[in-house]
C-alpha cells in the first residue's frame, strides 16, 4: 500500500480529496508486466490504459479416440485434463479524479519495470495541460490524439467488444436497464457526446466519422449556470440537488399558461411551456434544488431534440450518448430519455454505455497499438478486474463508493482470434441463449444468488483439492472467496452492473475470479469416467427445436467465403452420429471422438434431426462471420462432442460462446432456443459446475445428469424463462419451501442433490436411482 | 348590413404566458349620426385607449406600430397595438366590468392559453362571453394579413445585410412576393416553429422552453432586472465571451477538423466553472451570454427544421425580439453562416402581435 499525498485539492475541506491509498493489488494491476501507456484526461476524471501480459495456469482437456471401441465395455476414461502456463493480453483501464493524477503518476513510476515504453498516448482537454507533468514523472513522450477520434475508435471498439455494452435506460420500468444485443453491424450510428459543449457526430464505418453538428448548451452550461444560481461548486452536487427539486416552480408549464383546460386540448399540461418562466419575477425566491431541477431539464429536453433532429436529418435511429454530463448519472440519463421519447415521438432510441468514461482512453490507446491491428483479435471483459457499471455512483450506493474508493477499473482480456457469429443461427441478433433474465426477474436473482453464495463453500473446497501439490492453494482459495463473494454482493444491489444478470453470467464472474486466482479447474481431479457415464442417459436426447433457431444448409447461401469462419467450421463425424464443432481445425479429429456409444443413449445413428451441418461447411456463410461472436458452439446433440471442441476454447472463447439478445416478442408465442454456451460450459467443467447454468435453463433435470434436454429451453407465451418441465413451472408458481426444496438439490455440499453427487461420487440422491431417472426420462420428453 | 361579429368596439386578445397582446381597431370615418347613437361605455373606451399611450403601471401601446387608415371591413380606421403583462389580466377583467363592456352587445375572440385559463373569469366577473380561437391558426391570418396590408406604406418584412458588422450592418425591406413554404419561428415565452405551405395548409414542426421567458427569468435570477427592457439594456452592455467558453478557448483557435471557428461558443456559460472566472464576471456580461445563448439555441433548433423540412426562408416573429437587435442580428448571422447562406432569416415589424391580429380577423370574419 502507498500512502500517496495529491495534488491540488483546492479549498474542499474534503479530506478524501487530500491523501488516497492505493491499494496495488485492486488498482494499477501487473504493472511491473505493462507496456505501451494511454491517457485520456477530461474536465474532472482521468483515465489512463495499459496493456500487460498476464501469465496464468490453463485447464486442457484431452480428449481420447473412441472410434471402434465401445465405451460401454472398457470404461475408458473420455478426457484427461491437465494444467499448462499461458500467457494472454490484458488491457487495463483506471478511472480516478483529477486531483489524484500526480499520487497516480509517482505509483506508476515506482512500479513500472518495463523500460521499452517510450511514448504514452494522451487525449482529452486536460493532456496539455499535465503534458508536463506526465512527461516529467514517467519519462514517456507525450503524444497528443485528436479527442473526437479517439472517443469513437473507443466507442467502435466498445461496441463491438463488450457484450451489452449500451443500454436504455427507464427510470420508472423495471428493470431500469434495458441492454441491447450486439448487433453484428454496428453502423451508422449518432454519437452525442456531452461534454461542456455538445458534440453530435456521425459514424459511418470504423473509419470514417463526420462532426455533423453540435450546440453550446451543454454539461458546461449545467455546472456553470448551475452554479452561479445555486452557488454550488461540485457537478455532482448540482446533479443532487436536482434530483431533489420541483422544477414546476421553475418552470412555466403548459397548465400555467392555460388554466385547467389543456386537458380539453388534448395537451399534457406538465410540458414545459418556458424553461425558468415563474422565475422571471423580482419578489419570489426560488430554491436551489428547484433550480438545478429545472436547469437540467432544460439542457437534457434541449440535447435531445437536437439528437432527434440530427437523427433525422441523418436518418438515423440509434443514438449513443455519452460524456461528463451522462457519466452513468440516472437523473441525467432519465431526462435525456424522456427528451428523446418525446421529441421523436419513440423513433429514436437513446443508448448508453457501460464503459462510455473509458472510450477516450480505449481510443487513445489503440492508436498507440494501431501496428498490432486491434481487430485481428477479439477482447472480452473481465468481470473480477472490473467494477462494473455506476460502481462509483453516489446516489446508488453510498457505502461502495466509499469502499472502491474513488477508482473504477475495466480488464479486457484477449483471445487471440476473432469471433465471429455461429454461421448456422437464423438471426444472431435476436437469438437468446438465455431464458431467465435475472435483471428482470427479482425473485429468479434473488433465488440464483443466493444459491451461489450457498455454494460459494463448496466451490473453495473444490479448488483448494484441485491443486493438492501447491503450498498456497488455501490462502488463494479465500482471496478468490472474498472476491467473489462481494461481486455477488455488488449484484444483489446493482443486478446490471456487467449487463444483463444471468446464470451463465454470475458462472462467468465465478470462473475469472477462479482464473484471477490461478484455479482453472477447480473439477481436474474429479473423475472423468464418472462424469461421462451420467452423460450416456437416454433423456440426452436432442431437441427437434434446435432446427428452428437455425439455417438449413441450404441457406446458407453462397457467400462462404470467409476463411475465418471456415477456418472455424469444422467437420465431426463419428460412428452413427452427426454434430458440428466450431473451433481450431488442428484440435478436431475427421471422425468424432465423441459418438454415441451404441447401447447407451441408443445405438446406430444419431437421433439429432439436424440436417447435415456439413453440407456445404466448405464456405461458410460469410454475412454471419463478419463481427461478432460465437465462433465455439456446439450442437449439443451428443455430449462427448463438446469435450472435443473444448480443447480449443479459452475461457474468453467460450463466454463469448453466447451472445445474449433481446427476448423474442411473446407474440411469437412457443420459441425455443438452443443454448450452445450453456453446453459447453457444462462439458468444461463438469456437471458440478454446470448445474446452476443447466438449471437456469431448466431447473427440472437438476435431478438427473445434464443432458442436452435441459439446454433446450422454451420462452413461454407469457415472455418469462419457463420451461414446460412441471419441475420449474412448479418453482416459479410456488411458494418459499418449493424454492428452497429445489435449492437443496441443487447447491453443493449437501446430500440431497444428485446430478452433482454423481459427478463427485460422494452421495446417492434421488436423482440417480431408477426413480430419479424415470422423472428425468419424463421431463425430457415433455420438453420435446 | 353589419353582423353582430362587426358591432363596434372591435378587439382582438391574445393572452399569452407572459404578455397580453391586444389590438384595437378606431373607425375613423364615424358619421355623426353614429356617434349620438354610440352609447357612452363604448366612446369611452375609444377615448381611453386612444388618448393615452400608457395604461395604469404597465400597459403600453406601441404608438410606432400604429397602422393609420386602415380599411377593415368596409370601414376605414387606425389599428393600435397595446401590450401588458399577463399577470395584469385581473385588473384589465376588473376595468372591463368597471366600464360595464358587457353592455356593449359584443364579443371578445381571445387567443393564446390565457384565453382559457381565463375564460370562467371572464365570465363571472365581467359578464363577458369570450370566443376562443387557435393559437397557431390566429397566428398565420395575422401574419399573412398584416403582411398584405404593409406598414403604413413601407414593407412590413425585413432583413439584415451584414448582421455581424456592426457599422455596415443594415435593416432592409423585403417582400415577401412568394412566401410559401415559410418556417415560422415565434418566440414568445416558449418557441413554437411552424411550417407553413399555404393559407390554411400549415403543421407545428416543434417548439422549445427555451425561449423569452427563459432569458427574462434567467435574467432575473442572475441579474436581478426586474424588466424586460432593462435586461436587454444590460445585455447590450455586456460581453458574454467572458461567460461563454468558445472554440478558440478550448482549440486556442479554429478547430479546423471540424470547421469550426474559433469565435463559436463550445459551451454556453462553460467559463462560470471556476470560481475565478465567475467572481470576475459582470451582471451585464451575464445578461449578454443569456441572451445570446437563448438566441443560438433557437437559431440552431430553427436551422434544422429548415433543412427537414426543405424550406429556406425563416421568419422569426414574437415579443422576444421586440427592441431586440442584438437577437435578430445574431440570428440574422447564424443562420446565414451555419447554412451557407443557404437559409434567409426575416423579421416583421410587428413581431408579438399577429395572434392578437388574427383574433380580430375572427371576429370580423374576415378569411
Amino acid at each position: 500500500m502507498a500512502e500517496c499525498g495529491a495534488s491540488g485539492g483546492g479549498s474542499s475541506g474534503d479530506s478524501l480529496d487530500k491523501s488516497i491509498t492505493l491499494p496495488p493489488d485492486e488498482i494499477f494491476r501487473n504493472l511491473e508486466n505493462a507496456k505501451r501507456f494511454a491517457i485520456d484526461i477530461g474536465g474532472s476524471l482521468t483515465k489512463l490504459a495499459y496493456y500487460s501480459t498476464v501469465q496464468h495456469k490453463v485447464a486442457k482437456v484431452r480428449s481420447f479416440d473412441h472410434s471402434g471401441k465401445d465405451a460401454e465395455q472398457d470404461h475408458e476414461p473420455p478426457y484427461e485434463i491437465s494444467v499448462q502456463e499461458e500467457i494472454t493480453a490484458r488491457l487495463h483501464f483506471v478511472k480516478f479524479e483529477n486531483t489524484y493524477i500526480e499520487a497516480c503518476l509517482d505509483f506508476i513510476k515506482d512500479h513500472l519495470v518495463n523500460t521499452e515504453t517510450k511514448v504514452i498516448q494522451a487525449t482529452g482537454g486536460g493532456a496539455y495541460k499535465f503534458k508536463d507533468l506526465i512527461e516529467e514523472k514517467l519519462r514517456l513522450k507525450v503524444d497528443k490524439e485528436d479527442v473526437m477520434t479517439c472517443l469513437i475508435k473507443g466507442c467502435n471498439f466498445v461496441l463491438k467488444n463488450i457484450p451489452q455494452e449500451a443500454f436504455m435506460y427507464q427510470k420508472d420500468s423495471d428493470p431500469e436497464f434495458r441492454f441491447q444485443t450486439n448487433h453484428p453491424n454496428i453502423f451508422p450510428y449518432l454519437l452525442v457526446n456531452i461534454g461542456s459543449g455538445v458534440s453530435i457526430v456521425k459514424v459511418e464505418t470504423e473509419d470514417r466519422f463526420e462532426w455533423v453538428g453540435g450546440s453550446s448548451i451543454g454539461g458546461g452550461t449545467f455546472w456553470g449556470l448551475g452554479a452561479l444560481l445555486t452557488k454550488t461548486k461540485k457537478f455532482d452536487e448540482l446533479l443532487h440537488l436536482a434530483s431533489k427539486g420541483q422544477h414546476a416552480n421553475v418552470d412555466m408549464l403548459v397548465q400555467d399558461i392555460y388554466g385547467g383546460a389543456h386537458q380539453t386540448l388534448g395537451l399534457s399540461g406538465n410540458l414545459i411551456a418556458s424553461s425558468f418562466g415563474k422565475s422571471a419575477t423580482a419578489d419570489r425566491e426560488f430554491s436551489k434544488e428547484d433550480m438545478a431541477k429545472s436547469l437540467l431539464h432544460m439542457i437534457s429536453n434541449d440535447i435531445g431534440q437536437l439528437a432527434c433532429l440530427y437523427a433525422r436529418l441523418h436518418c438515423l435511429d440509434r443514438v449513443y450518448f455519452g460524456g461528463f454530463f451522462i457519466r452513468g448519472h440516472p437523473v441525467t440519463m432519465r431526462t435525456i430519455t424522456y427528451s428523446i421519447n418525446f421529441f421523436s415521438k419513440g423513433e429514436v432510441q437513446a443508448l448508453f454505455l457501460r464503459h462510455e468514461g473509458y472510450l477516450g482512453a480505449i481510443g487513445a490507446f489503440l492508436k498507440g497499438a494501431e501496428q498490432d491491428n486491434p481487430n485481428q483479435y477479439s477482447w472480452g471483459e473481465n468481470y473480477a478486474g472490473s467494477s462494473g457499471l455506476m460502481s462509483t455512483s453516489p446516489e446508488l450506493c453510498p457505502t461502495q463508493r466509499t469502499r472502491s474508493g474513488t477508482f473504477d477499473l475495466l480488464e479486457m482480456d484477449r483471445l487471440e482470434r476473432p469471433l465471429v457469429n455461429l454461421p448456422l443461427l437464423l438471426d444472431p441478433s435476436s437469438y437468446v441463449p438465455d431464458t431467465v433474465d435475472l435483471t428482470d426477474d427479482a425473485l429468479a436473482r434473488k433465488y440464483w444468488l443466493t444459491c451461489f453464495e450457498e455454494a460459494l463453500d463448496g466451490v473453495v473446497k473444490r479448488a483448494v483439492a484441485s491443486q493438492p501439490e501447491s503450498a498456497d492453494a488455501a490462502e488463494r482459495a479465500e482471496k478468490f472467496r472474498q472476491k467473489y463473494w462481494s461481486k455477488l454482493q455488488t449484484l444483489r444491489h446493482q443486478p446490471f452492473a456487467y449487463g444483463t444478470l444471468t446464470v451463465r453470467s454470475l458462472l462467468d464472474t465465478r470462473e475469472h475470479c477462479l482464473n484471477e486466482f490461478s484455479f482453472p479447474d477447480p473439477y481436474s481431479k474429479v473423475s472423468p469416467t464418472r462424469a461421462w457415464e451420467l452423460r450416456q442417459h437416454p433423456a440426452c436426447r436432442p431437441q427437434q427445436t434446435c432446427q428452428e433457431a437455425l439455417r438449413t444448409p441450404t441457406e446458407l447461401g453462397d457467400s462462404r467465403a470467409d476463411p475465418a469462419a471456415r477456418r472455424a467450421v469444422v467437420r465431426c463425424e463419428g460412428r452413427g452420429s452427426r454434430c458440428m464443432g466450431l473451433g481450431e481445425p488442428s484440435l478436431l479429429r475427421s471422425t468424432c471422438p465423441w459418438s454415441l456409444p451404441s447401447g447407451r443413449g441408443g445405438s446406430g445413428p444419431c437421433p439429432c434431426p439436424l440436417p447435415h451441418p456439413l453440407a456445404g461447411l466448405s464456405s461458410p456463410s460469410s454475412r454471419g462471420c463478419r463481427t461478432g461472436f460465437l465462433v465455439p458452439v456446439l450442437l449439443p446433440c451428443v455430449w462427448g462432442h463438446a469435450v472435443a471442441c473444448q480443447q480449443s476454447l479459452d475461457p474468453l472463447a467460450r463466454r463469448c460462446v453466447s451472445s445474449p439478445t433481446r427476448p423474442a416478442p411473446p407474440s411469437q408465442g412457443f420459441q425455443a432456443k438452443c443454448s450452445w454456451a450453456s453446453g459447453l460450459r457444462g462439458h468444461v467443467h463438469g456437471p458440478d459446475m454446470c448445474q446452476p447454468a443447466l438449471a437456469g435453463q431448466c431447473p427440472g433435470f437438476l435431478s438427473g445428469p445434464p443432458c442436452s434436454a435441459a439446454l433446450l429451453s422454451w420462452r413461454g407465451a407469457s415472455g418469462r424463462g419457463a420451461c414446460p418441465c412441471s419441475a420449474w413451472v412448479s418453482h416459479l408458481s410456488t411458494g418459499e419451501a418449493e424454492r428452497k426444496w429445489h435449492r437443496a438439490e441443487v447447491l453443493p455440499g449437501r446430500g440431497a442433490r444428485p446430478g452433482l453427487a454423481g459427478l463427485g461420487g460422494e452421495a446417492a440422491g434421488p436423482g440417480e436411482g431408477p426413480a430419479g431417472r424415470e422423472r428425468l426420462r419424463l421431463g425430457g420428453q415433455g420438453c420435446v | 348590413l353589419q353582423s353582430w361579429g362587426s358591432l363596434f368596439p372591435w378587439f382582438g386578445l391574445d393572452i399569452g404566458g407572459t404578455l397580453v397582446k391586444l389590438v384595437y381597431f378606431e373607425p375613423k370615418d364615424i358619421t355623426a349620426e353614429e356617434e349620438e347613437e354610440e352609447v357612452e361605455s363604448l366612446k369611452s373606451i375609444r377615448k381611453y385607449l386612444t388618448s393615452n399611450v400608457a395604461y395604469g403601471s404597465t400597459g403600453i401601446r406601441d404608438v410606432h406600430l400604429e397602422l393609420k387608415d386602415l380599411t377593415l371591413c368596409g370601414r376605414k380606421g387606425n389599428l393600435h397595438f397595446i401590450r401588458f403583462p399577463t399577470h395584469d389580466m385581473p385588473a384589465f377583467i376588473q376595468m372591463g366590468r368597471d366600464k360595464n363592456f358587457s353592455s356593449l352587445h359584443t364579443v371578445f375572440c381571445a387567443t393564446g392559453g390565457g384565453a382559457y385559463k381565463f375564460e370562467q373569469d371572464f365570465l363571472t366577473i365581467g359578464d363577458l362571453q369570450l370566443c376562443k380561437l387557435d393559437e397557431l391558426d390566429c397566428l398565420i391570418k395575422g401574419i399573412l394579413y398584416i403582411d398584405s396590408v404593409g406598414f403604413n406604406g413601407r414593407s412590413q418584412c425585413y432583413y439584415f445585410e451584414n448582421p455581424a458588422d456592426s457599422e455596415k450592418c443594415q435593416k432592409l425591406p423585403f417582400e415577401l412576393k412568394n412566401p410559401y413554404p415559410l418556417l415560422l419561428v415565434n418566440i414568445g415565452s416558449g418557441v413554437s416553429i411552424l411550417a407553413v405551405y399555404s393559407k390554411d395548409n400549415y403543421k407545428r414542426v416543434t417548439g422549445t422552453s427555451l425561449g423569452g421567458g427563459t432569458f427574462f427569468g434567467l435574467c432575473c435570477l442572475l441579474t436581478g432586472c426586474t424588466t424586460f427592457e432593462e435586461a436587454l439594456e444590460m445585455a447590450s452592455r455586456g460581453d458574454s465571451t467572458k461567460v461563454d467558453k468558445l472554440v478558440r478557448d478550448i482549440y486556442g483557435g479554429d478547430y479546423e477538423r471540424f470547421g469550426l471557428p474559433g469565435w463559436a461558443v463550445a459551451s454556453s456559460f462553460g467559463n462560470m466553472m471556476s470560481k475565478e472566472k465567475r467572481e470576475a464576471v459582470s451582471k451585464e456580461d451575464l445578461a449578454r451570454a443569456t441572451l445570446i445563448t437563448i438566441t443560438n439555441n433557437i437559431g440552431s433548433i430553427a436551422r434544422m427544421c429548415a433543412l427537414n423540412e426543405n424550406i429556406n426562408q425563416v421568419v422569426f416573429v414574437g415579443n422576444f425580439l421586440r427592441i431586440n437587435t442584438i437577437a435578430m442580428r445574431l440570428l440574422a448571422y447564424a443562420l446565414d453562416y451555419w447554412s451557407k447562406g443557404q437559409l434567409k432569416a426575416l423579421f416583421s415589424e410587428h413581431e408579438g402581435y399577429f395572434g392578437a391580429v388574427g383574433a380580430l380577423l375572427e371576429l370580423l370574419k374576415i378569411p
